[in-house]
């Protein structure tokens, strides 16, 4: 780059730097709606390619599990005693048994 | 006698060195605005995890300090500077992505994909407010790092402005977490007035069950897809995918649990402090830098709120948008949770979608459009940086540099 261009770039540098454009000249200026137009264009695209993987994920899962399946968490066997923590109904319980026993005695 | 006069001499001499012999107007303004700010976070609770070390370090910027000695964060060679560098470079924004990404759980969105477009939608505030930027007379490379303040992302608005417009980072860092903080204050008006009632009362279908494997899957998947389309985004949404993936792989847990407590933690204090220590009133022997009590300043601060207003308009009208097409509704409050202030707009949706129906719970739907948010201005941000700064012009300015020199 020759020193005439050198000097003409930094020239235009300094001028943007320098003067301060306002209202609509500062939008065109700094080309500001095709900038966000641009930006807003690039951002949906990259979320929504990201929503479209997202999408096909569970069917790579599926294929994925092909060749290699996905382990399954040991399922806890249920004790066939139901536990309670309810002391009144064990109290009325043992009560209820005492009474019937004592009955029998009687 | 003598030894009197030496010593009331000495005491003079003294004084002079002392902040209460050089403060000055802007500086006891900036003082006071910390303490309103150790304010907010302590009895208000207003995000106090960012604003007390904000307004600490603003106290700690705006003590006097004397010409010759090396103490404030522009200053070369003193401890703050130091501690800034983290923020004057860009490091510590890309660390507390890995710790967002370490504590953050995707599953909402990867059970809902469609609500990721909210996330895209409420990204309109970054790129209207670079626009209004433009028209105030800040440069497109200003303008850039003042929009990014309507992503609602603290370290994405530090990581942009470091990049694109050092001398205005005080402004647009401290402007993006108080509105970050106001979340709860900006966002339900803007949320009432775009709704009706009948919409705010919308009840969401509960999203699928995710598999641990999708889990593992999506942020390598997110960022080949994200990192491969803008470049730019790389330090921020690489650190974001690997403290995600550090935390879904399962086999990593010590380090994710690192980077979600401890790491995050560190960085926070000194990114919040030396933010804070940047807001400097006043600053010696610096031409570039007009101290942080200027116009420029106050147009940063309404832009800053424009932008948060924009973003949460346009993410609510995208859901209801949205809805025209669905046939599963989406409650539009949700689309206000597109800002990506996580938690907080999220749970501003729950907030005010339970005024309505206090059986209506939102967060769970919310928190997909929030962390889509994270993503979008994250790739906003990668963008404008990958736009503004034009390599050629970079280049010249080397050249010239080398030539004088």
């Amino acid at each position: 780059m020759d020193s005439t261009a050198v000097l003409e770039v930094v020239g235009d540098v300094a001028d943007t730097a320098v003067t301060k454009l306002y209202g609509w000249e500062g939008i065109n200026a700094g080309h500001g709606i095709m900038v966000s137009s641009t930006g807003m264009f690039i951002v949906f695209t990259a979320l929504v390619s990201i929503a479209i993987l997202i999408a096909l994920l569970p069917y790579l899962m599926k294929l994925v599990a092909l060749v290699n399946p996905e382990p399954v968490a040991p399922v806890k066997k249920k004790s066939p005693v139901k536990s309670t923590n309810d002391d009144e109904a064990v109290a009325v319980a043992i009560a209820l048994a005492t009474h019937t026993a004592g009955k029998k005695g009687n | 006698m003598e030894a009197l006069s030496n010593m009331s001499a000495n005491l003079l001499e003294f004084w002079q060195t002392t902040g209460f012999a050089n403060m000055t107007l802007p500086n006891l303004a900036m003082i006071i605005i910390g303490l309103i700010f150790i304010t907010l976070a302590i009895a208000k609770n207003y995000e106090p995890l960012l604003l007390l070390p904000i307004g600490f370090g603003a106290v700690v910027g705006n003590i006097p300090m004397m010409e010759d000695m090396a103490l404030g964060v522009y200053d070369e060679g003193s401890v703050l500077s130091y501690l800034y560098f983290g923020v004057k470079e860009g490091v510590y924004p890309p660390l507390i992505f890995l710790g967002i990404g370490a504590m953050t759980d995707f599953s909402t969105m990867l059970a809902n994909p469609k609500l990721i477009l909210l996330g895209a939608a409420a990204q309109l505030g970054i790129f209207l407010t670079l626009v209004g930027a433009l028209a105030l007379g800040f440069s497109p490379a200003e303008a850039g790092a003042i929009g990014i303040i309507g992503g609602a992302d603290g370290p994405t608005s530090i990581f942009l402005s470091s990049k694109l417009a050092p001398h205005l980072l005080g402004s647009i860092a401290v402007a993006a977490y108080s509105y970050m903080a106001l979340v709860p204050v900006i966002q339900p008006p803007i949320m009432k007035l775009l709704t009706s009632k009948k919409e705010r009362l919308i009840r969401m279908k509960p999203g699928r069950v995710v598999s641990q494997r999708e889990k593992i899957f999506f942020p390598i998947i997110g960022f080949l897809a994200t990192g491969l389309f803008v470049p730019g985004a790389l330090p921020l949404l690489g650190m974001l995918f690997l403290g995600n993936l550090l935390k879904e792989s399962t086999v990593t847990e010590r380090l994710a649990e690192t980077a979600r407590n401890g790491l995050i933690d560190v960085v926070t204090i000194l990114l919040g402090f030396s933010v804070g220590a940047s807001t400097q009133a006043i600053v010696h022997g610096m031409d570039d830098y007009a101290g942080f009590l200027t116009v420029d300043s106050l147009k940063i601060f309404a832009l800053g709120a424009f932008s948060f207003m924009i973003a949460t308009a346009a993410g609510v009208l995208f859901a209801k948008f949205m809805n025209l097409f669905l046939k599963d509704k989406i409650n539009p409050l949700v689309g206000a949770a597109g800002v990506s202030a996580v938690p907080d707009s999220a749970r501003v949706v729950q907030h005010v979608g339970m005024t309505e129906d206090p059986h209506n719970h939102l967060l769970m739907h919310a928190m997909a459009p929030n962390v889509a948010g994270v993503i979008g201005s994250a790739i906003a941000a990668g963008f404008l940086w990958s736009y503004l700064v034009k390599p050629e012009t970079v280049e010249v300015v080397k050249t010239v540099i080398e030539t004088v020199n």
